[in-house]
């Protein structure tokens, strides 16, 4: 890891309230990047962990598949540089287009609360399937 | 020569105290209420009424109140806000009220 990403991510990392935001980005580390398998195959590094004994028609059926491929250091910053950006630009405007959005459309609140919902969803079949019963008479 | 406790001290000033959010979680709510702005906006656009109306069936509650994951519509647990929208249609040459 190279030396700008190590502190920053050291700066941003151990917090209360960004830390997730770092666990997220280091999530999407470890998954690396999506493409597809002919783009890949252009890279050597790829070559070397296919396996040897692929015949030239198994290689062709490959190539529709999707791999992955892991971020170069410059790509991780870059990554890090627009977490924080959605974070601390994006998801500020939003909330505020979104307020204003549903104002102008009729709502009189000055603000939104979110409350955990009334049952885990793992119990919300069984009370659904009472709720069905209940309407049908059953 | 900036070190590294100048700069933590500058990001826990400048940025993490101001942080919108906390968690996932409350990322994802966030863009689900604009995520629903959009939606009613486009009912709008096409001509339906849009209300605001809790479960307890105030009109209009304040605050609005909504799930961090999804749940029953029909739940009192909580005094949950919905939106209502209403588009008065057409049919057999009578105007008629469609409510989703």
């Amino acid at each position: 890891m190279n030396e700008k990403l190590a502190v920053l991510l050291s700066v941003i990392g151990p917090r209360e309230r960004t830390g997730w935001l770092i666990d997220q980005v280091k999530q999407s580390f470890a998954q690396g990047v999506s493409m597809n398998v002919k783009e890949a195959a252009a890279d050597t590094a790829f070559n070397s962990v296919e396996p040897a004994a692929l015949t030239s028609r198994e290689r062709r059926k490959r190539e529709k598949y999707e791999t992955t491929r892991p971020y170069s250091e410059s790509e991780k910053l870059e990554l890090v540089r627009q977490a924080l950006d959605t974070i601390f630009l994006d998801l500020p405007a939003m909330q505020t287009a979104g307020m204003e959005q549903l104002r102008k459309l009729g709502a009189h609140a000055d603000k939104i609360e979110f409350l955990a919902p009334d049952e885990p969803a793992e119990e919300q079949g069984e009370a659904d399937l009472q709720y069905a019963k209940e309407l049908v008479g059953v | 020569m900036t070190t590294l406790a100048d700069l933590q001290e500058a990001y826990t000033a400048l940025l993490e105290s101001h942080a919108p959010v906390m968690s996932a979680g409350q990322a994802n709510d966030a863009f689900e209420v604009y995520t629903l702005a959009l939606v009613l906006r486009a009912a709008r656009e096409e001509e339906a009424a849009i209300g605001f109306e809790s479960s307890s069936g105030i009109v209009n509650p304040s605050p609005l109140r909504f799930r961090t994951s999804p749940g029953r519509i029909f739940s009192t647990a909580a005094d949950y806000t919905h939106a209502t929208i209403d588009f008065l249609i057409a049919y057999n040459s009578k105007r008629i009220s469609v409510s989703m």
